[in-house]
């Protein structure tokens, strides 16, 4: 008991982790005293060494070394002593041999001893020189190497009838009674039987005098497939299809009713032919006497380690292999052969901690494993691999012929079983195929999927509350069923409906889930975003509003539904124009997403991206650029593709456009897209956005035929996400219409301009300055068309609209009655054409500084009328000076520059 | 009684004293219970290895979602503990009983302990244990966590507060020591 009090004082000076050792140490001396009770003849003490504190003191420094160290740094230590170097290698003898027999298997079960100690040592080495001996009609002339499950040698036929090499392998290890030798000799014949090119054939097998198996094989001569690979190079598809191969063998092996039971790369080779050779089937069993479910039982950690690789969850609890077993090493061998890593890594763990690791821990997404050398993985080859190394063998594929059809599959770009084959990944893959209006869809998919999916594992994962779940599982489903079915142009009769029909259409339903608030949320603000969008604010204001206030009622704390809440918020406030409002409320979510997260989340980035373009909008560019630049730090940590951050790209590729930077805003944009291209759906509002961005960019550049593959682009989503008539799609068509202009194409301009106020008109009334401007633009066209009357009607029009809208001072209306005047001209009609023009030189004078490049141009305009009205003294004058300003300010080369220059020319020659 | 546990476990980690007493009881108890749970026909194939026993009693008890690593460490020490206890009471009572006599109902613990001569390797060891705890405490400590509790490294060593080196070191000279000693009992 004094032994107890001082540790006892020790102790509880320390923190809490001691408290443990404190009651442990009090029961393990209630023990003791109950054994002292119990029997006191025994002697108290081990039989320890004379030396043991030094002894100690050596072993403690010896096991931090190497193990082949190890011996010699004992051996040095113990020098000056022969005393202490006995009894100190003795020590060092005892825990060897208990490592190398895995004293103490802490995990042991039915078949296995308590514990295994010296008498059940589980390794017979076989030393006896072989080399030389005859087995059966072949002689051993050399030794290949050790195979996992022991000696292989090399053997020539004797009787010199064919030139015939074979592998011999010896069995090493377990008893053998004649039970199990009755069993080999059975199993051999059926093994024999596999009769397949990619598996070595097992040609014949026996049992040595001195009660040792052996198995006649088929000599390869060959590379692992891991190491066949890499030596190729070859790239994941390559690997793919080479693994097929390694597919049929072993389903041919199932048909005849033999699982392999130990896959793994040793046992896979390839021969120069880069023909693939499966060995040892189904040897595995014969291993262990007690037990045939059981693997290799090896004592060397290495080789434990290697086959435990690519061992099922249920190998390891000693159940009986089964088909799904060798679908598990398969599938263990793919992540292999695509990664270049094992699914588990276990290299210093004990036996039981590697048992836990196979049973419980869940490998490495393959496509999340950083420096891939092999190549990119999808999600699609992802959800096959992860589904073959599923811990439950019922939730692995069925059959490798499953496997084999779904990889297959993959590689010709359909849609894989393997990723939760709900109808929503279905729908889909349906919906991509056919065209429909699927970003609305994709959007609420995209917002919903998750919740899905996390029901979906929670379903699988718990035991009990699975019911509650399910309901709400099966909600969510029946929600989307109607709503595709709604898009499904088979059931709609052609009319695809657009977004905000959809959205409409489910908002109404969601009404309906009035039981279930946090769906409810969920569905809303899914439905909220997508008004945003999609840039129907004020639907999106109500949506999020009521969304808010369920949420507010239904959550104690700000979590982050709230969070996501403010953020939307923001946004909306800010498309509005609201800046003030914008920011307060982001920087409100940003407090929220501190607290919630640390800093490392992609939500953060969203938020900052807001703040930055709040900021830019008000023209503030530093402050807009440092928090973009902090959203893309983090994309650097986070190295994860997400929509928050191809929204930072984006916008500071917008950025850097206003400030002229093109280069830099050219890679910010491509990175937007491309990274928008992989989140996003192809066909996305976000996704047009960033590619009229590019055309934008493209303009201001020069490169016009660039931009107008980008426009086109754009517009081809938009048409299709928001139909046709949408006033986005009237923009691009705009836009278009300008891009022709400048390469003089004035037939598709006129077309696409005209397109565009068609849906203007619908949208808006007459009065409206789009509307106005799109006229004038394509009364331009026209003009150059020469469609003189309809010209002058479009721009009669955009100049009372402008005059009525803007005032009679504004811009826009002397730039109108500058076209008008063109077009006044034209037709011969210099006095009307003058009289326009005054007014408009005169807005110019007063709006725009002096010498601006504008007013050069009506003076040259004036002056041209003029010269054609005789009027030759004021003509030079105003000829003249237009020509002279635009010579200075836009050059020679410009066009109107030389449209100046020949009206002076033309009016010198009539001189 | 989900609730329950998991808070005592919490208060234990927290360095409540009366919280290791309940947090105990409530172990042991359910570590006994299920252990001495009859085997269904169909389960005789599903045997529990410490392990997993061990694992069960912690998903039934505790409401792991409001547990740390370190709390989940501090119960696996404790069912370590607790197991060792069960194991060494089972020992002796199968020692006692009387060759033949009544057909025991197979349980699990039986699949443990399943012959007289396992029960006796226990108490050998528990012995040998016994000594090895005068010579160096911290070395029993480890195998009573690695051992009898199945746990980890890390585990053990989050629960005893030393480095993971250490008791690798420990395991290994424990182990070294405990073989030298059993080998002597079994010949």
């Amino acid at each position: 008991m004094d032994c107890f009090i001082k540790n006892c004082r020790v102790i509880l000076n320390e923190p809490n982790k001691r408290f443990f050792s404190l009651y442990y140490n009090t029961l393990t001396d209630v023990n003791a005293s109950l054994y002292k009770i119990k029997d006191q003849a025994n002697q108290n003490t081990m039989n320890v060494y004379k030396y043991w504190q030094d002894i100690e003191g050596i072993i403690d420094e010896a096991l931090e070394l190497e193990e082949e160290a190890q011996e010699l740094f004992i051996k040095k230590s113990c020098s000056h002593n022969p005393d202490l170097l006995i009894e100190a290698l003795d020590y060092y003898s005892f825990i060897k041999k208990a490592e190398d027999c895995n004293f103490l298997n802490p995990d042991f079960n039915l078949e296995s001893d308590l514990i295994s100690g010296p008498e059940y040592s589980a390794d017979k080495q076989i030393r006896e020189n072989v080399i030389g001996i005859t087995i059966g009609p072949y002689k051993i002339t050399e030794p290949i190497g050790e195979g996992g499950m022991g000696s292989v040698y090399l053997a020539e036929r004797i009787d010199g009838e064919f030139d015939q090499k074979v592998a011999i392998k010896f069995l090493r290890g377990g008893f053998f009674s004649s039970y199990l030798r009755k069993r080999f000799i059975n199993e051999k014949r059926i093994l024999a039987r596999l009769n397949h090119p990619n598996i070595t054939r097992l040609l014949d097998g026996g049992i040595t005098d001195d009660g040792t198996p052996y198995l006649t094989m088929e000599y390869v001569d060959g590379l692992p497939v891991d190491e066949y690979c890499k030596k190729k190079k070859l790239d994941v598809t390559a690997r793919l299809k080479l693994f097929l191969q390694i597919c049929k063998a072993v389903q041919f092996a199932h048909t005849k009713l033999v699982i392999h039971r130990d896959l793994k790369p040793q046992n896979i080779l390839v021969t120069k032919e880069g023909q693939i050779k499966i060995m040892d089937f189904g040897i595995a069993k014969f291993l262990n006497p007690d037990a045939e479910k059981m693997l290799p039982l090896k004592t060397r950690e290495g080789q434990f380690v290697a086959s435990f690789k690519f061992a099922a969850p249920e190998q390891i609890r000693s159940e009986d292999p089964s088909i799904a077993t060798d679908v598990y090493g398969l599938g263990a061998l793919l992540y292999l052969l695509v990664t270049g890593e094992h699914p588990l890594q276990f290299d210093d763990h004990s036996i039981s901690e590697i048992k836990s690791i196979i049973q419980n821990k869940a490998p490495v997404r393959p496509g999340r494993i950083e420096k891939n050398e092999i190549g990119p993985i999808s999600r699609d080859l992802e959800a096959i691999i992860l589904k073959t190394l599923n811990k439950e063998p019922e939730q692995r594929y069925s059959s490798v012929e499953l496997m084999r059809d779904d990889i297959e599959r993959y590689l010709n770009g359909l849609p894989v079983n393997a990723r939760h084959s709900t109808f929503v990944y279905r729908s889909l893959k349906f919906i991509q195929r056919n065209r429909i209006a699927l970003t609305v869809t994709f959007l609420l998919v995209l917002g919903i999927f998750s919740l899905l999916t996390y029901h979906n594992n929670q379903l699988a994962k718990e035991r009990d509350i699975a019911h509650q779940e399910a309901e709400k599982a099966e909600q969510i489903s029946s929600f989307f069923v109607n709503l595709f079915e709604m898009a499904d142009p088979e059931i709609n009769q052609g009319e695809a409906p657009t977004a905000a029909e959809m959205l409409d259409q489910g908002i109404a339903r969601i009404d309906g889930l009035s039981g279930q608030p946090e769906l409810q949320i969920e569905l809303l603000q899914t439905a909220g975003n997508i008004y945003l969008t999609i840039m129907e604010l004020e639907r999106a204001e109500q949506i999020l509003t009521r969304s808010y206030e369920l949420a507010r009622n239904t959550f104690d704390n700000e979590n982050e539904v709230i969070l996501h809440h403010l953020a939307l918020f923001g946004t909306l406030q800010r498309l509005q124009g609201n800046f003030e409002e914008a920011r307060s409320y982001n920087l409100r979510a940003l407090d929220i997403q501190k607290n919630i997260f640390d800093e490392s989340h992609p939500d953060i980035a969203c938020i900052y991206s807001n703040l930055g373009l709040i900021e830019r909008e008000q023209n503030n560019y530093t402050e807009a650029e440092e928090y973009y630049s902090k959203a893309i730090s983090q994309h650097n940590y986070f190295e994860e593709d997400h929509h928050c951050f191809a929204t930072v790209y984006n916008n500071m590729g917008t950025l850097k456009r206003h400030i002229g930077e093109y280069e830099s805003s050219e890679a910010y944009y491509l990175k937007a897209l491309e990274m928008r291209r992989n989140v996003l759906d192809y066909n996305h509002p976000h996704t047009a956005n960033t590619l009229n961005n590019l055309s934008i960019l493209k303009q201001n550049t020069g490169q016009y035929d660039s931009a107008l593959q980008f426009l086109h682009e754009a517009l081809q989503i938009n048409k299709t996400i928001l139909g046709n008539n949408h006033p986005a799609v009237a923009a691009n068509l705009n836009s278009l219409g300008n891009l022709y202009w400048y390469r003089d194409d004035h037939e598709q301009a006129s077309i696409h301009i005209s397109d565009a106020l068609d849906i203007l008109k619908t949208h808006y009334d007459h009065n409206n300055t789009d509307i106005a401007i799109s006229k004038l633009n394509l009364g331009l066209n026209l003009l150059e068309l020469n469609q003189l009357d309809e010209a002058e009607r479009l721009i009669k029009e955009s100049v009372s609209i402008f005059r009525n809208q803007l005032g009679e001072r504004h811009l826009h209306y002397a730039h109108a009655l500058y076209n008008l005047a063109s077009v006044l001209q034209k037709k011969g009609d210099h006095n009307q054409a003058l009289s326009v023009l005054e007014k408009c030189l005169d807005i110019r004078k007063e709006k725009l500084p002096h010498g601006h490049w504008h007013i050069a141009l009506a003076k040259s305009s004036i002056g041209y009328s003029l010269s054609e009205l005789g009027e030759n003294h004021e003509a030079e004058y105003y000829l003249e000076q237009g020509y002279e300003v635009l010579s200075n300010k836009r050059g020679d080369d410009d066009t109107f520059t030389q449209t100046a220059r020949e009206r002076l020319d033309a009016f010198h020659n009539k001189q | 009684m989900q609730k329950d546990v998991t808070g005592i476990l919490i208060e234990f980690g927290n360095g409540s004293k009366e919280a290791y007493d309940e947090l105990f009881t409530a172990v042991y108890d359910e570590l006994r219970e299920i252990a001495g749970k009859q085997l269904q026909h169909e389960q005789r194939h599903q045997t529990l290895s410490r392990t997993e026993l061990v694992h069960e009693v912690f998903f039934k008890l505790v409401d792991k979602d409001q547990v740390d690593w370190k709390n989940r460490s501090h119960f696996f020490g404790v069912a370590a503990i607790c197991m060792k206890q069960l194991l060494i009471d089972y020992a002796r009572k199968k020692l006692t009983k009387k060759r033949g006599g009544d057909v025991v109902k197979q349980t699990y613990i039986d699949e443990i302990i399943p012959a007289r001569k396992k029960a006796q390797q226990i108490i050998n060891l528990d012995e040998a244990l016994q000594k090895l705890h005068n010579i160096n405490p911290r070395m029993a400590e480890v195998v009573d966590y690695r051992f009898f509790g199945g746990m980890t490294i890390e585990d053990t060593a989050e629960v005893m507060g030393i480095s993971k080196n250490t008791v690798k070191r420990d395991w290994a000279k424990a182990r070294g020591l405990l073989y030298k000693e059993l080998q002597g009992h079994l010949k």
